[in-house]
């Protein structure tokens, strides 16, 4: 085979030519030439080559320098890349050279040329304080290496670079100092950039919750940030790694510690938690993550992190632990006296428990799914279910009491609780508890029966003391028109039609006092069951009310005086009760004047300061005796005589009064005796015009 | 002849003054006991139909002023809701009768022609 077939393609013209060429140079030396090996690898070979003019043959000996062209071209890319050149000073003629890249460099033109003036104009004034430094030196012998900037000519920019130096002696004298001229500026400037985020970064950190450490390996040196002393109450001065590892709870100490090998191992990422006793005694908790630098071989040099106190976050962990705890708690408790539905964030029925189904007579196969609205029974009405929804939308937990129907079509209340959570839990968003009260309100309602009832007989009591009074009224207008038509009857038939005319029309207005009478009776023996608490105003009340007294006033001659405000006197009030209450002090009042001297009623009526109307029943009676000042509003006391009055009308209008939210009381002196009871004014509570049951 | 009605419902008065006017009366309205006495004191009077309980004054005290006087008392006609002043005593006193209100008109005219015409 031959021998040209193993060498490199673009070797082998020179190689040819060098063979042709022996005969007449007799010897190549280092002649360098590239061959391919069997598995495709260049190899370089070194050759020397001789001929032989007496046998005419050549002769040669090769050596494998693959190696060192390696390393050689290396060395070229890689200055190449490091924009590495060089300098080359002398001593003795203060002549200064520059390799091509050092012009680079400096980016200037190699035909300008350099001189050593020329040169240190491109450094600054400390700058060039350090060249003149590091060649003092190096004269002693010193070799240097540094970093400096030099300005750019004709342009703001400078560039960092990286000098090496090193004094070259023949005959123990100083001739020449040269070394490498190298552009670092990507390099500082990277590196200044690190420095400035480093920095940054620590900042950032003592700025916020979280501390630093830094372990040197080497030395076992350990840097914490100062906050972390600061912040546990102790002097920067005494907090080194020694003093850290006192401080830091028994328990977590090996922890620690095997947790750093483990890390160094390789094993797991670096990430602890632990407690540090405070100068005050009590331990914080830290949460420490960190990383370490490894050296070529693998071994750890340097290793750092963070730390952040996080006692908060653990203390929360612990409460809401202990919340969970009780709240498992409270859940079974809950559902055992409680109904519960939850609601999914679509506002549809999710789950109900037992206790919803023994009130409704529901099951959650009936409702799943359902509309929320379903919650509220088949007899919901819209608008309560409108208001509680949107409360809840907005966040608010809404409470109330609600009436509906069971499955079989009985009535249920429910005093109910429609929360929404902060938080959805498996897409629950709302959770209804209520508590079933059907049986507190069907005994209220037993009671409030009896109380309607009683209220009623003890009002057809009253009426029933007004009902001459009462007869009087309407039979006297009667008669009126009685008589007038009788006069008309006579006109008629003398054919005096104008002056009839003028009596059809009193007529006509007379028998509208019967009718405000009749309406007066009516709205007062109206039963009491349906007198709902409404805005009136009391002033009619007391009209109306007064209809039924005149009579009786006028028999016993008695003046009736009424101190008023010039307006409505509007209240919140159950407008019967409270007419009942008014009739019931004025015929009183009546009846202690019956054999006064001075024989007047006087009735005031005013605002209190705190929003409250009162109404005063002043009468000129003798007064009550104070021997019987205590029993006045007990039920069945009286001192009228036996067939005038039951005994209850003071007890019931003081009940009356106190379901209205106030006061009925009495002052009483000879002469002057006051019967007085307060009423809330209806100013402002036009929202409860919307409440329902 | 010369009537003097009083009663604090004016109504009462007019009815009464036509019914009278037609048996040949002339009349005066007084509406308290006090404006009465004020009539009385100017005119005499054949024939006062008064109430007996009215503001200011009652009917008693007509009574009392009319005695005061020193004449014969005219006819007396009292209309009353309830008898509080028992009849006999009013009797005594002189009045010609006592009717109960509400007022039967027929049996106070028929009153009027029986005593007066």
């Amino acid at each position: 085979m031959a021998y040209t077939k193993f060498i490199h393609q673009e070797d082998l013209g020179k190689t040819i030519d060098a063979i042709s060429q022996l005969p007449e140079l007799k010897e190549i030396n280092n002649f360098e030439i590239r061959y391919l090996t069997k598995d495709g690898n260049v190899k370089y070979m070194s050759w020397n080559a001789m001929y032989n003019e007496t046998d005419g043959l050549m002769y040669g000996y090769a050596k494998d320098i693959t190696k060192t062209k390696e390393n050689e071209y290396f060395l070229l890319k890689s200055s190449q890349l490091a924009k590495i050149g060089g300098w080359k000073f002398n001593v003795t003629t203060k002549q200064l050279d520059w390799a091509d890249e050092t012009y680079k460099i400096h980016e200037i033109s190699k035909d300008e040329g350099i001189s050593i003036s020329k040169a240190l104009t491109y450094y600054s004034k400390p700058h060039k304080k350090i060249i003149f430094k590091i060649f003092r030196d190096c004269f002693k012998g010193h070799s240097f290496s540094v970093n400096l900037k030099i300005h750019m000519k004709n342009s703001e920019r400078y560039k960092w670079v990286r000098i090496n130096g090193e004094p070259q002696f023949f005959n123990n004298k100083l001739r020449f100092i040269q070394g490498t001229y190298q552009d670092i500026n990507d390099e500082m400037i990277n590196k200044i950039k690190l420095i400035e985020s480093e920095e940054r970064y620590r900042f950032a950190l003592e700025a916020s919750n979280d501390f630093i450490w830094d372990w040197d390996i080497a030395t076992n040196k350990v840097y914490f940030s100062e906050q972390l002393a600061k912040s546990l109450g102790y002097s920067v001065s005494e907090f080194d790694q020694n003093f850290f590892l006192e401080i830091m709870y028994p328990g977590d100490k090996d922890k620690m510690i095997s947790k750093v090998y483990e890390y160094l191992d390789g094993k797991s990422e670096f990430e602890i938690e632990f407690r540090l006793k405070s100068s005050g005694g009590s331990y914080r908790w830290f949460r420490s993550k960190g990383k370490a630098l490894f050296d070529h071989d693998s071994k750890p040099f340097r290793m750092s992190g963070s730390f952040a106190d996080i006692t908060n976050i653990k203390n929360k962990e612990s409460q809401l632990k202990s919340a969970l705890e009780s709240a498992v708690a409270y859940q079974f408790a809950l559902n055992k006296v409680s109904i519960v539905i939850s609601v999914d964030c679509d506002g549809k029925i999710d789950s109900v428990n037992d206790q919803f189904t023994k009130t409704t007579g529901y099951t959650i196969d009936d409702i799943k799914g359902e509309n929320i609205y379903f919650i509220f029974g088949k007899a919901y009405k819209k608008t309560v279910v409108d208001k509680i929804w949107s409360s809840l939308k907005q966040g608010v937990t809404w409470e109330g009491t609600l009436k509906n129907k069971t499955k079989d079509d009985r009535d249920f209340w429910v005093d109910m609780y429609a929360v929404p959570l902060t938080q959805a839990v498996d897409n629950i968003c709302y959770m209804f508890i209520a508590h079933d009260k059907t049986n507190e309100v069907q005994i209220m309602e037993e009671l409030e029966e009896e109380r309607i009832k009683t209220l009623q007989s003890s009002k057809l009591a009253a009426i029933g003391e007004m009902a001459g009074g009462i007869a009087h009224e309407i039979n006297n207008p009667l008669a009126i028109i009685h008589g007038y038509a009788s006069n008309m009857k006579t006109m008629i038939e003398n054919n005096d039609i104008e002056s009839s005319k003028i009596l059809v029309n009193k007529i006509v207005n007379t028998t509208d006092r019967i009718a405000k009478i009749v309406k007066s009776l009516k709205t007062f023996s109206r039963s009491s069951e349906h007198d709902i608490f409404q805005k009136v105003d009391f002033i009619e009340v007391m009209n109306d009310t007064l209809t039924f007294c005149y009579e009786k006033l006028k028999r016993n001659n008695i003046d009736l005086n009424i101190e008023k405000p010039s307006d409505s006197c509007m209240v919140l009030c159950r407008q019967v009760e409270v007419a009942q209450v008014f009739l019931n002090l004025v015929n009183n009042a009546c009846d202690a004047l019956e054999h006064a001297d001075q024989k007047l009623l006087n009735i005031k009526i005013k605002y209190l300061k705190n929003n409250e109307l009162m109404v005063s029943v002043i009468d000129t009676g003798s007064g009550i005796d104070h021997t019987i000042k205590d029993k006045v509003l007990n039920p069945f006391f009286t001192t009228k005589e036996i067939g005038k009055g039951t005994g209850l009308g003071l007890s019931i209008s003081k009940k009356i009064i106190d379901s209205h939210n106030g006061v009925l009381n009495f002052k009483s002196k000879p002469g002057h005796t006051e019967f007085y009871f307060t009423l809330p004014r209806a100013v402002g509570l036009d929202e409860l015009d919307g409440s329902f049951e | 002849m010369k009537a003097l009605l009083v009663d604090d419902e004016q109504d009462i008065c007019e009815i009464l003054e036509f019914k009278l006017q037609m048996l040949g009366f002339s009349c005066d309205h007084a509406y308290t006991g006090n404006e009465a006495i004020d009539l009385c004191k100017k005119n005499n009077y054949e024939l006062i139909i008064s109430d007996i309980r009215m503001p200011q004054g009652s009917g008693i005290d007509l009574i009392d002023f009319l005695k005061s006087k020193g004449q014969n008392l005219p006819a007396i006609i009292f209309l009353t809701g309830h008898t509080e002043v028992p009849e006999q005593e009013l009797l005594d006193l002189g009045v010609l009768t006592i009717l109960e209100k509400p007022i039967d008109f027929d049996k106070l005219l028929s009153c009027v022609k029986q005593n007066l015409l």
